[in-house]
């Protein structure tokens, strides 16, 4: 009997209080930590986006600005018209525009007959235009298939960027720390020949995630990034206007006069 | 009494595997804190290395365009990047075949023995032009943690971009020096 009692009891009756309230206990601790724990990972994405993005699309911009430029073309190119830089200013920014001829391959294919062809020489540019939505702007870059009579004209445009705060390009006609700079070069078509060096800026305004908590190893609090590049022109592509090599189709000989010694200048 | 450990022990966990559960769940969420923590650390690393070699190219632009014309005669160009606003970033750029000054924090390593043989090696070394000319340039940032906290970049510039001719060979005649060996790039 002493027995039995509690023990039916205690199988009528199921959990105690103390049972119960332990449960609730580690059942609250365990949400708790789960909750901070996705915090935690929600933060340190939003911060480890806030951090890398500085460095995202504005290096990758100046990237390609800078493998165009180097590889500008001038070859067999008439020499009033192998690069234009126009100051220009839309909605109270600067937003200069730059145009040459490059040998980057073309990005973007273009339909030829049935085909689709990329080609080795490309006219190349750098727009901006106002951002319908808001106050930014919006990088372009132009592409035009092959060179035609207007290399500073036409083609096709690339989406690059569109919280760009400012884009000027000055233009240096000499070397050292005294030369002046001239915010336009080209901009009529009577200038000739090259300047030696471009400085590209470059403005971007970046979009913060929510997390907006300051790390002191990296000042992610800076939204607005400035980019600035200093492109020498290489110097044999200076010392090639001078000596232009002209292309000149060899004069062939039928192969039975090939006797004659000076017939073929190389 | 008797049946009671016996039922306990078929309806539930023992207190040792609850508690080592515990330890191994906690362990768990320690280790992902930690690589949340380290991931951040990484990310502001990659950051630094990104704008490093940021704004080290723009310092070989600003060589490369005759910036620092008068600091190259020393073969040696120091400063920071404050004007970019980023005045924890330092640069030292080297021409030819000079080598970066040590750490500051390398207790073996004499500095100002360094300098002297430096400048006595120089005076009697005659720089031979050769058609290009090496640069160098080390961008230093205040370390994450305990990673590398440097980006060394180098570029070749043609020798008379770095060193105008007028100064080395204005005696003999005022034509400039053909460009040679930088058509063939």
């Amino acid at each position: 009997m002493r027995c039995a009692l509690p023990l039916r009891r205690a199988a009528r009756a199921g959990f105690s209080l103390v049972e119960v309230l332990v449960t609730l206990l580690i059942v609250g601790a365990i949400m708790v930590a789960i909750t901070q724990i996705l915090e935690a990972a929600r933060i340190s994405r939003d911060t480890i986006h806030n951090i890398q993005e500085t460095q995202l699309a504005g290096p990758a911009i100046m990237d390609l600005i800078e493998r165009d430029l180097r590889a500008l073309v001038l070859y067999d190119r008439p020499s009033n018209e192998l690069l234009r830089v126009v100051d220009r200013v839309a909605v109270g920014l600067d937003a200069d525009s730059l145009d040459f001829v490059a040998t980057t391959d073309s990005v973007v294919p273009t339909e030829i007959g049935y085909r689709w062809v990329r080609c080795d020489v490309n006219e190349v540019g750098y727009r901006l235009r106002p951002s319908p939505d808001d106050d930014f702007l919006e990088l372009y870059r132009r592409e035009g298939f092959g060179v035609d009579e207007e290399p500073f004209e036409g083609g096709a445009f690339t989406f690059l960027h569109d919280r760009v705060k400012h884009f000027d390009i000055k233009v240096f006609t000499e070397d050292g720390p005294d030369a002046d700079p001239l915010d336009a070069w080209n901009e009529v078509g009577e200038e000739e020949g090259l300047p030696l060096r471009l400085q590209i800026e470059l403005t971007l305004e970046l979009a913060p995630r929510i997390a907006r908590e300051q790390l002191v190893i990296a000042p992610i609090d800076k939204r607005t990034v400035v980019y600035r590049r200093i492109v020498r022109l290489p110097q044999h592509l200076i010392d090639s206007l001078e000596l232009t090599p002209v292309p000149v189709v060899p004069l062939l000989t039928p192969p039975d006069q090939v006797a004659g010694p000076d017939s073929s200048g190389g | 009494m008797r049946p009671a450990p016996s039922s306990a022990g078929a309806r539930g966990f023992t207190l040792a595997e609850v508690a080592v559960t515990i330890a191994v769940v906690g362990l768990a969420l320690v280790w992902m804190l930690q690589a949340l923590n380290a991931a951040k650390l990484t990310a502001a690393h990659t950051r630094n290395l990104k704008l490093a070699r940021e704004l080290a190219l723009l310092t070989l632009g600003q060589i490369e365009s005759g910036l620092y014309s008068e600091e190259i005669e020393d073969d040696r160009i120091e400063g920071t990047y404050a004007e970019e606003g980023y005045p924890e970033f330092g640069f030292e750029a080297v021409i030819g075949d000079e080598n970066f000054r040590p750490a500051e924090d390398d207790p073996a390593f004499d500095n100002w023995l360094d300098e002297r043989q430096r400048e006595e090696s120089e005076q009697d070394e005659v720089e031979v032009e050769q058609p290009y000319e090496k640069v160098q340039v080390r961008v230093t940032f205040p370390p994450v943690v305990d990673l590398q906290s440097e980006l060394v970049l180098e570029r070749w510039f043609p020798w008379e971009q770095l060193h105008p001719p007028e100064e080395a060979e204005q005696g003999t005649d005022g034509t400039p020096t053909p460009p040679q060996g930088s058509g063939g790039t």
